[in-house]
C-alpha cells in the first residue's frame, strides 16, 4: 500500500496513505491483546521475543498486517512489545517531549477534577491524529486494567511499563527516576480518567469499542475474531475517505461549542450509513452519547460527572484495581516461618543500613515533589475508606492489609531501601520498601556515610 | 567469632546490578536477599537500590545492589547503570523461555558498555520452585552460562529460598577474583582478562 518503512512512519502521513482513522500497527496489536491477552499475566510487562518483534515489524514496514491471522495468545508478549516499540519509535511522539515539564507539573496536581480539566485543555492542543490515537490507546489500557485481578496489571503497573514508552523523562541518575515517576503518575491518571479526559463524542469511527473484541466468556472463538478483522478491513476501505477531515474538525473543536458537537454527531451518523457494519451498530450498542454534550464543557464535568459515560469511566478505572488491593490480594505476603525476629540477620551477620536522607534534597525539585501525588491518588477511590489503616507512619489510607503492614513495620522498621516506585500501596508500607529517593550512586556518591541513624518516620 | 559485627573502618563498596527481562523475579531475589522475605507484589521496578554490610569469606564489604527495570523501554537507563556496576546478576526465569534467550542481550550489552571481553557476571535461573512450569532445563542454563563464560546458579526467591544468598555472595567472589577488578577501565580492549 505504502512505501517501505511504514511501521512507525509519521502518524498523519501514515493515516493519509492508508486512509485509516488509526494506525494499522495500533489496531492490529490492540485487536490481538484485547481479544486474547486481557487475562494474560504481565501483559505489557513481560518482555517479548526480540526475533518475533523484528519479524512483525518488518511485515508492518512493508504495509502488511502480520497479526490479522493471530487467533491465540502464544506471542502475546511480542505483540504487546511491538505496540510499545511502535509507540516508542513514533515520530513525532504522541506526547510531545516539549510538553514534558507541563505534563509532569500536571501529574502533580492533586485535585482530580483540576487535573482532568487541564489535561483536556492539553489534549485539545495536540494534533488531532495524536489525540485520537491516545484516546484509543488509553481506552484499551483501561480495559486491560479492569482485568487486573487476573493479569496483575492495574493502572499503575501499566503506567510503569508504558510511561517511558510514551514520554521519556529527561534527567540524570536519580533525577531521571524521579522525573519518570512523575510521567508514570500522569499515565496512570490518564488510564483511570481516560473517558473524561479524551473527547468521547467525536470521531466515533476511531473510538475504542469493546464490542469489537470478544473478551468475555469464550476467549478465542474464530468467528468473532473474523468479525473484528472485517471491521478493521472495512475501516480501511474507501468509504472512510470522508471521515478523516471530519475527525480533524471534530477534535480541534472539541471543547468549544455545543453547536460543533451537534455537527459532529450529524457527520458521524451519515458516516454510519456509509460505512455499513463498521459503524452501524455503534450507536445502538454503546449508546453513550448524552442528549446534550454538556460534559464536554469544562465546568460541567468538574461539578458533576453526571452523564452516563462518566460513571462507567470511574467504575472501570478505579473500581476493580482498588477492590483487588483492598480485598483480594495482599500486597505483601510475609512468609516467615518460625524465625526469631531477634535472629533474623544473624546467620550471615549482615546488617542492613539506612539510606541517607540527604540524598533526597540533592535530587532537585522533581524528587521533592513526589510524595504528594502518590498520596492524593488515594483519595478518590471509594474503597479506600474501608481498607485497614496502616500504622501511623504514612498517614495515607493504605490498601495494604493491616496485618502485613504492622508486621512489616515491626520487623523492618530500621531497614530502608531507596528507589523509584510511587505506587500508593508501596508508599504506604512504612519504611519498608521503596523510597522515592534517587539512587545515591548518582546523587552524592562521595559522601555517603555507611552508617546513618534510624529515620524517625519509620516508627 | 572474632568480630561481633561489621568493622567500622572504611569498607570496600561492591556495586552489584541485577538485570534480566521483566517479571523474572529480580526484585524478589533482591528483597529476599536483603530482607529475608518473599514479596508477592506484582510491581514492576523502575530502579531500586539497596545497601548492606555483608561478610563474604571472612571479608566485609558494603554491598550496593541496584535492582533494575526489565522492560525494554528502560534501556536508555541501562548504559548508565552498566557503566557503574562492578558485577552483574543476569537473571532469567526458568519458566519463561524468552527471558532465557534474552540473557545474551544483556551479556552483550554489558560487555559493550564496559568495553571488555569478560566481566564479573553470574547467570541466574530463577523460579526453580515452579517445577511444573519449567521451560528451561538446568542443563540448558549451564550451557548458556558456559557459552558466556560465567557460572550458573539456580535460585528460588520463594520460601524457602534457594541459593539466594549464594548468588549474591558468589558474585562478590567473582568480582574479587576477577583479574581486572583493581584496574580502572582500560582504554583499549584488554585481552589478559579472559582468564576465568
Amino acid at each position: 500500500m505504502v512505501s517501505r518503512g511504514q511501521f512507525a512512519s509519521p502518524l498523519d502521513e501514515h493515516l493519509a496513505a492508508t486512509r485509516r482513522p488509526l494506525p494499522l500497527v495500533l489496531t492490529a496489536c490492540v485487536r490481538v491483546i484485547a481479544t486474547y491477552g486481557l487475562r494474560h499475566q504481565g501483559i505489557f510487562r513481560v518482555s517479548g521475543s526480540q526475533v518475533e518483534m523484528q519479524s512483525l515489524r518488518a511485515a508492518f514496514d512493508r504495509g502488511l498486517d502480520p497479526l490479522s491471522n493471530v487467533r491465540d495468545a502464544l506471542d502475546i508478549n511480542s505483540v504487546a512489545g511491538l505496540l510499545k516499540l511502535y509507540l516508542r519509535e513514533l515520530r513525532p511522539p504522541l506526547l510531545p517531549p516539549s510538553h514534558l515539564d507541563r505534563l509532569t507539573r500536571l501529574a502533580a496536581v492533586p485535585d482530580d477534577e483540576q487535573f482532568k480539566q487541564r489535561m483536556r485543555e492539553l489534549v485539545a492542543a495536540l494534533p488531532t491524529s495524536s489525540a485520537l490515537v491516545l484516546r484509543y490507546l488509553f481506552a484499551h489500557l483501561a480495559h486491560i486494567a479492569e482485568y487486573s485481578d487476573e493479569n496483575m496489571m492495574d493502572a499503575w503497573n501499566l503506567a510503569i511499563c508504558l510511561g517511558p514508552t510514551l514520554l521519556w523523562a529527561r534527567g540524570d541518575g536519580g533525577g531521571q527516576v524521579a522525573a519518570q515517576n512523575q510521567v508514570n503518575e500522569l499515565v496512570k491518571r490518564l488510564i483511570v480518567h481516560h473517558e473524561e479526559i479524551f473527547p468521547q463524542n467525536v470521531a466515533l469511527h476511531a473510538a475504542y469499542r469493546r464490542e469489537d473484541f470478544n473478551t468475555e466468556d469464550n476467549p478465542c472463538p474464530d468467528t468473532e475474531g473474523d468479525i473484528s478483522v472485517e471491521a478493521e478491513a472495512s475501516c480501511s476501505g474507501s468509504e472512510q475517505n470522508g471521515d478523516e477531515p471530519d475527525g480533524v474538525d471534530d477534535l480541534s473543536l472539541y471543547d468549544d461549542e455545543e453547536e460543533e458537537e451537534e455537527d459532529d454527531d450529524d457527520d458521524d451518523i451519515s458516516d454510519d450509513t456509509e460505512a455499513g457494519q463498521w459503524n452501524g451498530d455503534r450507536d445502538s450498542a454503546t449508546n453513550e452519547r448524552p442528549p446534550s454534550p454538556e460534559r464536554l464543557l469544562p465546568a460541567a464535568a468538574q461539578v458533576a460527572p453526571a452523564p452516563d459515560a462518566a460513571a462507567p469511566a470511574a467504575d472501570s478505572g478505579s473500581g476493580p484495581s482498588s477492590r483487588r488491593l483492598a480485598e483480594c490480594t495482599p500486597d505483601l505476603v510475609l512468609d516467615l516461618p518460625a524465625r526469631d525476629p531477634a535472629d533474623t540477620f544473624v546467620h550471615n551477620r549482615d546488617t542492613l543500613k539506612k539510606r541517607p536522607r540527604a540524598n533526597q534534597s540533592s535530587s532537585g525539585e522533581s524528587g521533592a515533589e513526589e510524595p504528594p501525588p502518590a498520596e492524593e491518588e488515594e483519595a478518590p477511590k471509594p474503597e479506600e475508606a474501608a481498607a485497614p489503616a496502616p500504622p501511623a507512619a504514612t498517614g495515607a489510607e493504605s490498601p495494604v492489609p493491616a496485618r502485613n503492614t504492622a508486621r512489616v513495620a515491626a520487623k523492618f522498621a530500621d531497614l530502608t531501601l531507596t528507589g523509584g516506585s510511587l505506587k500508593p500501596a508501596l508508599a504506604a508500607k512504612p519504611a519498608l520498601l521503596r523510597r522515592p529517593t534517587p539512587h545515591p550512586q548518582h546523587a552524592s556518591p562521595a559522601n555517603t556515610p555507611p552508617r546513618v541513624p534510624k529515620r524517625d518516620d519509620s516508627a | 567469632m572474632t568480630r561481633p559485627g561489621p568493622p567500622n573502618e572504611n569498607l570496600p563498596t561492591v556495586k552489584l546490578v541485577v538485570v534480566g527481562d521483566g517479571g523474572v523475579g529480580k526484585s524478589a531475589l533482591t528483597i529476599q536477599f536483603f530482607q529475608k522475605l518473599f514479596v508477592t507484589d506484582y510491581d514492576p521496578t523502575i530502579e531500586d537500590s539497596y545497601i548492606q554490610h555483608t561478610e563474604v569469606d571472612g571479608q566485609w564489604c558494603i554491598l550496593d545492589v541496584l535492582d533494575t527495570a526489565g522492560q525494554e523501554e528502560f534501556s536508555a537507563m541501562r548504559e548508565q547503570y552498566m557503566r557503574k556496576g562492578d558485577g552483574f546478576l543476569l537473571v532469567f526465569s526458568v519458566a519463561d523461555r524468552q527471558s532465557f534467550d534474552n540473557v545474551r542481550h544483556f551479556h552483550t550489552q554489558i560487555l559493550r558498555v564496559k568495553d571488555r571481553d569478560t566481566y564479573p557476571m553470574l547467570v541466574v535461573g530463577n523460579k526453580v520452585d515452579l517445577v511444573g512450569a519449567r521451560a528451561v532445563s538446568a542443563e540448558q542454563g549451564r550451557a548458556l552460562a558456559r557459552a558466556l563464560h560465567a557460572p550458573y546458579l539456580e535460585t528460588s526467591a520463594k520460601e524457602p529460598p534457594l541459593n539466594v544468598d549464594a548468588a549474591f555472595h558468589e558474585l562478590v567472589r567473582i568480582i574479587r577474583t576477577h583479574p581486572q577488578q583493581e584496574v580502572k577501565k582500560p582504554r583499549m580492549k584488554c585481552h589478559t582478562c579472559s582468564i576465568l
